[in-house]
């Protein structure tokens, strides 16, 4: 099972203020506010945790068809060789591409899967165009792989509007988009 | 303090942070924030703390957890207002 999670970073800049009062104790916990405010790119540090904590979130929600908002539940460890998120006792592996405009990190559940993931930029900002490129290149990027017609895959929601495939060799499925950018990973 | 005025409160509130105009406009108590206002995760920290700020209360994080829906934010606010 695995999830992903996006962020761009010129829109995380404008979105949210970090350094406001409050903000960082509500997400984070001691440990990962220690490392955010040791980082050298404390902005950076913020997103890289964030975007492991909601990737790991969206593998969490499909295991237990569950929804909540408690994004210090879900524990960081920033290790130079693999970086981990732990909630109620399992460990889930997470991988992140930094660059200088976003954060991509993809999650899972075992080392083992089968991952196919991509990242890339959206013509706009529109809410509608986010989703509707992402939905796009997930399913073409699907059909391409395993050789299905695109026209016969559909992308359903459950529901608590967890997305999924029904399909044997779909295994799980992620979406995510943040301003300029977009994402898919599948298993 | 009346519902009506709490909706209204709350609804001033999460404003600037929506991406959905239509569902804004059409809100109820089933609205969810996520899914019908649109509004993005890390943004929903910034509204339990503007909360906090207006009803002068503690939203603790069992409270946060279940802070989905404007029916689930109206019940947070009611419970902490009673503990007051």
């Amino acid at each position: 099972m695995i999830g992903n999670d996006v962020v761009d970073l010129a829109v995380a800049k404008k979105q949210s203020d970090w350094c406001r009062i409050g903000f960082l104790n509500k997400i984070f916990t001691k440990q990962e506010q220690y490392i955010i405010n040791n980082a050298t790119d404390s902005f950076k540090a913020v997103w890289l945790l964030w975007s492991m904590k909601e990737s790991v979130y969206k593998v969490y929600c499909q295991q237990n068809n569950t929804r909540f908002f408690a994004p210090k539940k879900f524990v960081c460890t920033i290790n130079n060789s693999q970086n981990t998120v732990c909630i109620d006792g399992t460990t889930y592996y997470v991988t992140s591409k930094i660059s200088q405009k976003s954060i991509h990190t993809i999650a899972s559940l075992t080392k083992e899967e089968n991952i196919t993931t991509n990242i890339f930029m959206l013509k706009n900002n529109s809410y509608t165009v986010q989703h509707n490129t992402v939905y796009n290149q997930l399913k073409s990027a699907i059909s391409n792989k395993f050789n299905i017609p695109f026209d016969q895959l559909k992308i359903e929601k459950n529901n608590k509007g967890i997305p999924f495939v029904i399909h044997p060799k779909i295994n799980s499925i992620s979406m995510s988009h943040h301003g300029y950018f977009g994402a898919y990973a599948f298993s | 303090m009346e519902k009506e005025s709490l909706i209204t409160s709350l609804k001033r509130i999460v404003k600037p942070y929506i991406q959905d105009e239509v569902a804004f406009v059409n809100l109820t108590k089933e609205t969810d924030f996520i899914n019908d206002l649109k509004i993005n995760s890390a943004n929903l920290v910034d509204i339990v703390l503007d909360l906090e700020d207006e009803f002068d209360i503690e939203i603790d994080n069992d409270a946060m957890e279940k802070m989905l829906s404007v029916k689930d934010a109206i019940k947070i606010i009611e419970s902490k207002l009673a503990e007051k």
